[in-house]
């Protein structure tokens, strides 16, 4: 056989060859065209939740970057110097406030309404902050004021735990601060279930009260209306 | 298929339900809680204190007994360091209507969290010892109780065996009561190797001879006693039985034969020797005084060797970098460490037994006073056990590594004292006289 005849039947062979991969391809295309395509049926009955209450992950802190960019051109501006120009007149500051706080008047605006209820008489104000229990503190809106942190730190002084004794358990404790510093009553608002943890809660608040009942701290003015509620603690060991 | 198809359906729906009634309970509920919870104001640290408990004295027992009794236990529990123990003049409950029983109210409005309760009969020579652990917070059933019976003789040690009960049913670990310390008491001409229960009581002599024997050191198992002896014109090392006898001669190289200190399975013994010339630490055969390994080879003074409780490391004092530091080597040789960084003068290291701690206990120079304070080699943490009372010299842990035993010249008296190694407390004087040396032996066996 000769080269050229070699070279007749291997391009013919290839012909084919692609010929047969083609028919197949179109073949297989054109069945699946052909299949059935499924139906939403099966979904028809269920009903779309929108579920917003994912758990929103924190964003990542990152340390600020430093932006490098272009400083923002500086028009030249046209100076008159004049040494011998007066200064200008400054703007005249707003009068110093008065440092006397009247207390009474500030207990008055944050007067409770419902001591002048009659008996029997429903309250128009909400039930916030009462000493009778009905909400506590406000641990987020006074974060770190100096005067409650202080008082915090009086009460963890005060707090003494025995060491061989199971730190499980965290105890809420509450106190009723008055305007004047003192501490009229305390209170265990929940209890651990670990008995020593919550007695030792309740000596540390008795601790402060005695230490308060001698030395009272009065309240800074701008937390009056706040300590109109229980202050309380989530004690962890 | 009908039939069928409805009753998928309602099936449907009623998962359907239960799914949001799980999504509305397991979700949005939850979150109104936490929105509450959020106004609270967390306060979180605090004081690690000592556990109140009382110990009142007996009634319906043996006057002396009792009281007795309470003595002792009042004196175990207070030294332990973990106790607060209560004053009986605040106690507001009836004692001889409660007797062995207990009127939780009555303690609880006292600050008692424990309540240990006794009866104490004497029948002749012998006595029986009845006791009982109350928490009052788990009202008028003991949660410990335990009945003793011995000679009359021996109810010191009835009542130490009872305080190791009450301490190990609150930290699962054995304490010191009952153990025994070895310190040296000078005499004209003489000093003596002496033994006494760590309360003080019952203390004797190991020593019989006339001449000046030092620094003593129990044996792990507690059996014999090494200690330096100038008994032949040379500071030979000598060992004795803890209850006294011939001494046996270790080792009488030229030079010092200084500083004992045992290696945990009692088969070594770390001394400085200066058979060479210059002191430097060995490690010797027990048995027969043979040199093991030579640790220091140093041209400065290394003296003071302490083997740590797991036998990997040997502390010692060097005056190499200036005036005497600690310094740690492996227990097989190598390089030393400096682990004390404060002062300017530190020696006699002592390793805590505590399981799993690092800590030494050594004296050092403050002004122109001595004092003791602990390290953690872990954590560089630092804690004083004295201050301002008096010179305090030679540290040496309890076996549980509560206490610490040091000598204390001036400052409420010379003598024997026992410390909270936790440097929270006051020192409690043991023995007293002008002394030095101690050395606290291990606990007793139960």
């Amino acid at each position: 056989m000769t080269g050229q005849t070699l070279h007749a039947f291997s391009g013919i062979g290839t012909a084919v060859v692609a010929a047969v991969v083609c028919v197949a391809v179109w073949w297989a295309d054109s069945r699946a065209d052909d299949a059935p395509k499924p139906t939403r049926d099966r979904f028809d009955d269920l009903e779309i939740i929108d579920a917003a209450l994912a758990e929103k992950s924190p964003e990542k802190v990152v340390q600020p970057t430093k932006q490098f960019r272009q400083p923002d051109e500086v028009k030249p501006t046209v100076v008159s110097r004049d040494a011998d120009a007066k200064p200008a007149a400054k703007p005249d500051e707003p009068p110093a406030k008065d440092p006397k706080i009247d207390i009474q008047q500030v207990l008055d605006r944050h007067r409770d309404d419902d001591e002048d209820l009659e008996p029997g008489e429903v309250t128009t104000q909400p039930a916030v902050g009462r000493f009778d229990g009905s909400e506590d503190g406000f641990g987020d809106e006074t974060k770190g004021d100096p005067y409650l942190g202080a008082l915090k730190a009086e009460l963890l002084r005060a707090w003494e735990y025995p060491e061989i004794l199971s730190d499980v358990g965290t105890p809420v404790g509450c106190i009723h601060l008055e305007p004047d510093g003192t501490i009229p009553e305390t209170v265990l608002r929940e209890k651990s279930g670990n008995a020593e943890l919550d007695d030792s809660v309740e000596r540390a608040m008795r601790e402060l009260q005695k230490k308060r009942e001698a030395a009272p701290k009065p309240v800074p003015a701008h937390l009056i209306p706040k300590t109109r509620k229980w202050i309380c603690y989530r004690m962890r060991v | 298929m009908l039939p069928n198809a409805s009753l998928t359906s309602s099936i449907r729906d009623g998962l359907r339900r239960v799914l949001l009634t799980a999504l509305l309970v397991g979700v949005i509920l939850p979150s109104v809680a936490i929105a509450d919870d959020g106004v609270i104001i967390d306060a979180a640290g605090a004081k690690r204190g000592r556990y109140p408990i009382a110990t009142p004295i007996a009634v319906d027992s043996d006057a002396t007994a009792a009281a007795e009794v309470a003595a002792i236990a009042t004196f175990d529990l207070g030294v332990a360091g973990y106790f607060k123990v209560l004053d009986p003049k605040s106690f507001l409950a009836d004692l001889g209507s409660e007797k062995l029983g207990l009127d939780p109210q009555k303690w609880k409005d006292v600050g008692a969290y424990g309540v240990v309760k006794y009866r104490v009969v004497v029948t002749g020579g012998n006595v029986e010892l009845e006791a009982r652990l109350y928490e009052v917070s788990k009202g008028t059933t003991p949660v410990l109780t335990k009945t003793y019976r011995g000679n009359r003789a021996d109810l010191r040690d009835l009542v130490h065996a009872w305080c190791n009960e009450v301490v190990f049913y609150y930290t699962k670990e054995n304490s010191f009561f009952g153990s025994k310390l070895a310190y040296v008491t000078k005499g004209k001409g003489k000093s003596s190797v002496m033994v006494v229960d760590f309360d003080g009581n019952s203390a004797y002599s190991v020593t019989r001879n006339s001449s000046t024997n030092v620094l003593p050191a129990w044996s792990p198992t507690g059996g014999q006693i090494a200690f330096t002896s100038y008994m032949r014109n040379n500071p030979d090392l000598y060992t004795v039985g803890a209850g006294g006898g011939r001494p046996k001669k270790v080792a009488s190289y030229k030079g010092m034969n200084t500083g004992a200190s045992w290696s945990p399975d009692g088969s070594k013994i770390a001394v400085t020797l200066s058979k060479d010339g210059n002191p430097e630490i060995y490690v010797i055969n027990a048995s027969d005084g043979s040199v093991v390994t030579r640790i220091t080879n140093n041209k400065a003074i290394d003296t003071s060797p302490a083997w740590s409780p797991d036998g990997g490391s040997i502390a010692f004092v060097s005056d190499r970098e200036g005036g005497p530091q600690i310094f740690v080597v492996p227990a097989g040789g190598g390089a030393a460490k400096r682990v004390s960084k404060n002062g300017s003068y530190n020696t006699t290291p002592a390793w805590s037994p505590a399981k799993g701690a690092r800590i030494l206990a050594y004296t050092t120079r403050d002004g122109g006073t001595y004092d003791i304070v602990t390290l953690d080699l872990a954590s560089g943490a630092m804690v004083r056990v004295t201050q301002n009372e008096g010179s305090n010299e030679e540290p040496s842990w309890s076996p549980n590594g509560r206490a610490i035993a040091f000598a204390r010249a001036g400052g409420g008296g010379s003598g024997v004292y026992i410390a909270p190694a936790d440097g929270i407390g006051k020192a409690v004087k043991v023995v007293s006289g002008s002394v030095t040396g101690v050395d606290w032996g291990p606990a007793p066996k139960p």
